[in-house]
């Protein structure tokens, strides 16, 4: 009996802690969701629903290096499967980026796979320029909606290069991203 | 007397009876083969294509083995481009298919959403797409009252996918009111205006681009924009009079295009 309680306790928590996560989600509270998962993620890493919604969480609240543990755990089923391989290919593209932004690394001979993420679209265009159309920021056009396009820069902060992607309606600024 | 002729003839007539089974079955697959094989290889001028390459490669194999003979010392590397001149036919156009969809269509990873539904089902909670709540206090309040309503509507929890992005973009309209309430400027007010037109929400465009007119009566998008939602709120008329009135003020081409569309009717 006292077990079942025990037991019944454990998975009550367990519920509650993937729910308020699932809620921050849900109301676009990205970080706070990433950060409960962060909090718990070692307890329930062998969730995969749990580890998908943690890395959508951080990804979606542009701490893309915090990919890199679900890339490793997303393994048993074909849906984290396919959820590993969406962030790896942001992850790669993030720090290929970097490094090309910072030292000048051509990567316009790369053909990755895209994402419909924002990294992976400001990355798509920029392995189009050349490496001789080097500049101190970039700005791209939208396929889809000529009205979006997408400010590529570089910026340094406490000795440390950062990249910044703005994106832009029309003329106005509606998010920014940045990454290091 | 048995007449066996006629006891012979009967014989070959049951006898090719009795494979025409076989022989239907034999023509039928030799034609699903055909028909298979027509339809994966796309068009015949490509199989032609490597048929001739290869039969070209063959016959320079042929030529180079005659050669192999006499000139030993170019043994090694004719043999080894001689040995697989079909393979490599095939290989080629397959890099070269692969090259072409890599550049036509670019591979677009998509992630795998299904786990939401699990934590969907198993967590008591579900989501309603109408209100975001601000603050944590509020925030418990709808997860209570959202309990109520998914104990009621358990088969719309399919829908929670579709919701997401149509969030996003309000979400995004909100972060931008915030920053026009704080600077008052037209730009962000036309730009809320022109999302809530494209969300289908055309009474809080109409107030944004009445909005951006009152603050700057000279952007021409705005006046579309309030113009166009008049309409879809059906207050056509009105909306006519509004663009008369910015026509004679502006001369705007635009605003003559959108009023014919109106009067014709082709903008309903």
């Amino acid at each position: 009996m006292r077990y079942l309680l025990l037991l019944f306790l454990v998975t009550n928590i367990y519920a509650n802690i993937k729910e308020d996560m699932f809620t921050l989600y849900q109301n676009k509270k990205f970080k706070e969701a990433c950060r409960v998962g962060f909090k718990h993620f070692s307890t329930y890493k062998k969730d995969e629903s749990f580890v998908s919604l943690y890395g959508f969480s951080c990804l979606y609240a542009d701490y893309i290096d915090r990919l890199a543990i679900p890339i490793t755990t997303l393994k048993y089923s074909k849906e984290a499967r396919a959820n590993a391989a969406y962030f790896s290919v942001i992850l790669m593209q993030k720090k290929l980026l970097y490094h090309a932004l910072i030292d000048n690394y051509d990567i316009s001979l790369l053909k990755l796979p895209s994402t419909d993420y924002v990294l992976s679209k400001v990355f798509d265009f920029y392995t189009k320029v050349q490496k001789q159309e080097k500049r101190h920021y970039y700005i791209f056009k939208d396929k889809t909606d000529p009205k979006l396009s997408y400010k590529l820069y570089l910026v340094k902060e406490n000795y440390t290069a950062k990249i910044v992607i703005e994106e832009f309606y029309d003329t106005i600024m509606i998010k920014r991203h940045i990454y290091w | 007397m048995l007449n066996i002729h006629e006891l012979e003839k009967r014989w070959l007539q049951y006898k090719i009876k009795s494979y025409i089974p076989y022989l239907v079955l034999a023509l039928t697959l030799i034609f699903i083969l055909t028909s298979v094989i027509f339809f994966m290889n796309g068009s015949k001028e490509d199989n032609n294509e490597v048929k001739n390459n290869s039969v070209k490669k063959t016959k320079q194999t042929s030529l180079e083995k005659q050669e192999e003979k006499t000139k030993p010392v170019k043994n090694a590397v004719q043999t080894a481009i001689a040995n697989k001149p079909i393979y490599q036919t095939n290989e080629d156009k397959k890099e070269q298919t692969t090259k072409i969809s890599s550049t036509q269509n670019h591979l677009i990873l998509k992630p795998s959403m299904e786990f939401m539904k699990n934590i969907h089902t198993s967590t008591p909670d579900s989501y309603h797409p109408t209100s975001i709540p601000t603050k944590k206090k509020t925030e418990k309040k709808v997860v209570k009252k959202r309990k109520e309503v998914s104990k009621q509507k358990a088969p719309q929890e399919e829908k929670v996918q579709i919701t997401i992005k149509r969030r996003e973009s309000e979400n995004d309209i909100k972060e931008v009111i915030k920053r026009f309430q704080k600077n008052n400027n037209p730009a962000l007010s036309l730009f809320a205006a022109k999302k809530y037109y494209e969300l289908g929400n055309y009474k809080q465009a109409y107030n944004y681009a009445l909005v951006t007119n009152k603050i700057n009566n000279d952007i021409e998008d705005s006046w579309l924009i309030f113009a166009k939602s008049l309409v879809k709120l059906g207050k056509k008329e009105q909306a006519l009079k509004t663009l008369r009135e910015y026509i004679k003020y502006s001369h705007s081409s635009n605003a003559q295009v959108l009023l014919d569309e109106i009067q014709r009717g082709k903008f309903r």
